[in-house]
């Protein structure tokens, strides 16, 4: 009998439908949104070039805000990479099928959002070069090491756990979808995928030694979503600045992360069904099901304003009433309450079932919470410096051109990577697909 | 008469699952199985050696990172930061955490990929993660009965070999 191919059919149409975007020549809406995003991140390379050029004085940082809109985003791109592992770990252990229609994506959303982030505190430095004065590394100088008391060091070292944890889950989900595409996909990346998926060969005992490393890295990944947002709400929660010292800081900013993060799955969600013309893969209801998340998101979110807001009325710190009031009624109240309407105002429209799967809806929807949490990032982080105990302190953040430069760079970045991405790897988890596909055929 | 060896595709996992029965109680020889995802039932089985040596690395680095932090901060180098103790071990307990996250994780993946990329080599006529379906690879004596037991279990397609 000859060797034939004798692909089944029932999976070929799911196996093509993944392959076939790589194949293709890339469409026009991919470079569209291509041109778009690599015009933003000529921005923020231009901006952040200049910036290092210069100095941190071309940014509207002054004595009482030193830390303005770098640590807005480092924070806000931090908390973004949080959906990833969420999707990824959490929902891999609570055997939610919907995800693999989207798995992929986040992780492969996770890993650029930590990189973006990466650089912010690197700029931030003012001495990029220096970056490996953090490190604790035997030196030249006497016993001279950093301090492990400082929540910056624990920050550092929980985002490198982080970003290291996270690439390996994507490299080890991603084998036996490498191996399943390695000869449908032509070219240097069929080479990479077969170099990359490691003689990959499908047998009952590949896939339990693969399946036995998967449940202990979701294991431990899961503790991460919650561990590394705590850690940075720690950089704030530890000092004795009114409005950010608080000990609700660490669920505050893990559930504004994890919101802002499913926020940015359903945009990328939303993209890859237009740029990849990946319809069938990406289903109404794992659409549905992100909406439902996010709506479930946005009201966990108002809980954590409302107590905010009691916490600070009650407790018995008036300097944390008086800066909230500032933020509720002051001169740049404004911030507040679009932050709130985007936050948790516009996304109630999705109690309306119909409305959960409109697609431009939720487009409009998602990225109004992504203009909504950053906002509340620099609301929490520029704002709360504005305030301070000393009279001296009261001073308005001036942002300069080079403070938004450098923040359109890192969307621009962001997005630049994310659409290099779906050209290179298959965007879908194929065999999770696989698996759902015939779980639902068995039902 | 030479050993011969099926390769037989079956529609869905039911369908698998119980032609690896039937041939066992038959007498042949399934030595065996492809498919395109993971088995449910390896879920729930990831019980030691590779726990426990997750475990002991992930307890192992939150150890060292805890009496590394102990040694920069109490012998090394002691800073006096507004009174408090050199052995300020409550700060030093989120390093040991992302420190033992680390090794686990480490140790973790370093196992899983010892364990893909020592598979006992093989050659098959098939590259099964392309094929996609469910594939069963049964060796016997008598090729033709092995053949007429795989059409009545139900078998989508067979590839056959001659074992040398």
């Amino acid at each position: 009998m000859a060797f034939e191919r004798v692909r089944n059919s029932r999976g070929e149409a799911l196996r093509e439908a993944v392959a076939a975007p790589l194949r293709r020549p890339p469409s026009l809406a991919w470079q569209r949104a291509f041109a778009v995003a690599v015009a933003a991140l000529t921005v923020g390379v231009v901006s952040a070039g200049y910036l290092l050029y210069a100095g941190l004085g071309v940014l509207g940082l002054d004595r009482a805000v030193g830390w303005g809109v770098l640590i807005t985003n480092f924070v806000f791109w931090i908390g973004v990479g949080h959906a990833g592992t969420f999707i990824s770990a959490v929902l891999y252990l609570l055997r939610q099928p919907w995800r693999a229609a989207v798995s992929r994506s986040a992780e492969a959303m996770t890993l650029i959002a930590v990189l973006c982030a990466g650089l912010f505190p690197l700029i931030h430095l003012g001495r990029p070069a220096l970056w490996f004065y953090l490190l604790p590394y035997p030196n030249s100088r006497g016993p001279l090491w950093m301090n492990f008391r400082s929540p910056l060091v624990w920050d550092m070292l929980a985002v490198g756990t982080y970003f290291t944890v996270s690439l390996g889950f994507w490299y080890w989900g991603l084998i036996p979808d490498l191996a399943a595409l390695r000869r449908r996909v032509p070219g240097w990346r069929g080479r990479l995928y077969g170099r990359l998926s490691l003689g990959w060969d499908a047998s009952v005992g590949t896939w339990a030694a693969y399946e036995r490393t998967y449940f202990y890295l979701a294991a431990l990944a899961t503790p991460l979503v919650i561990s590394v947002h705590s850690v940075v709400s720690l950089d704030f929660a530890v000092t004795v600045l009114p409005g950010w010292h608080s000990t609700a800081m660490p669920p505050y900013f893990v559930v504004g992360a994890l919101y802002s993060g499913f926020a940015l799955v359903l945009v990328l969600s939303l993209l890859a069904r237009r740029t990849q013309e990946a319809r069938a893969l990406i289903g109404e209801d794992a659409v549905e099901s992100l909406a439902k998340v996010y709506l479930a998101l946005a009201v966990f979110m108002a809980w954590f304003y409302l107590g905010e807001v009691v916490f600070a009325w009650r407790g018995s710190e008036g300097a944390a009433w008086a800066t909230l009031q500032e933020r509720y009624t002051g001169e740049g109240c404004w911030r507040t309450w679009l932050m709130l309407v985007a936050n948790i105002g516009l996304p109630q429209l999705l109690w309306h079932p119909r409305l959960r799967s409109h697609p431009g809806l939720l487009l409009g929807l998602a990225l109004s919470t992504l203009a909504g949490m950053w906002l509340e990032r620099w609301i929490l982080i520029a704002g709360s410096l504005e305030q301070g105990y000393l009279p001296s302190s009261a001073t308005a953040l001036h942002c300069t051109v080079f403070d938004f430069g450098i923040t359109v760079g890192a969307f621009g970045l962001f997005f630049t990577v994310y659409l290099l991405f779906l050209r290179v790897f298959p965007a879908f988890a194929l065999s999770d697909l696989e698996r759902a596909q015939a779980g639902e055929i068995q039902r | 008469m030479s050993r011969m060896r099926l390769y037989a595709r079956f529609a869905d996992e039911e369908r698998w699952k119980d032609a690896e029965k039937q041939w066992l109680v038959q007498g042949w020889e399934p030595v065996a199985g492809f498919r395109p995802f993971a088995p449910v039932e390896v879920h729930a089985s990831p019980g030691p050696p590779f726990g426990l040596w997750v475990a002991l690395a992930g307890l192992g680095c939150a150890s060292v990172m805890f009496l590394f932090e102990t040694y920069v901060a109490v012998w090394s180098w002691p800073l006096s930061l507004g009174g408090k103790p050199d052995f300020s071990w409550p700060a030093f307990v989120p390093p040991a955490f992302e420190a033992g996250i680390l090794g686990a994780a480490t140790v973790a993946l370093g196992l899983g990929l010892h364990a893909l990329t020592h598979q006992p080599p093989e050659t098959r006529p098939l590259d099964f993660p392309d094929e996609g379906g469910f594939w069963w690879a049964v060796e016997g004596e008598d090729g033709e009965a092995l053949y007429a037991s795989a059409l009545a279990l139900g078998t989508e397609h067979c590839v056959w070999e001659v074992l040398p």
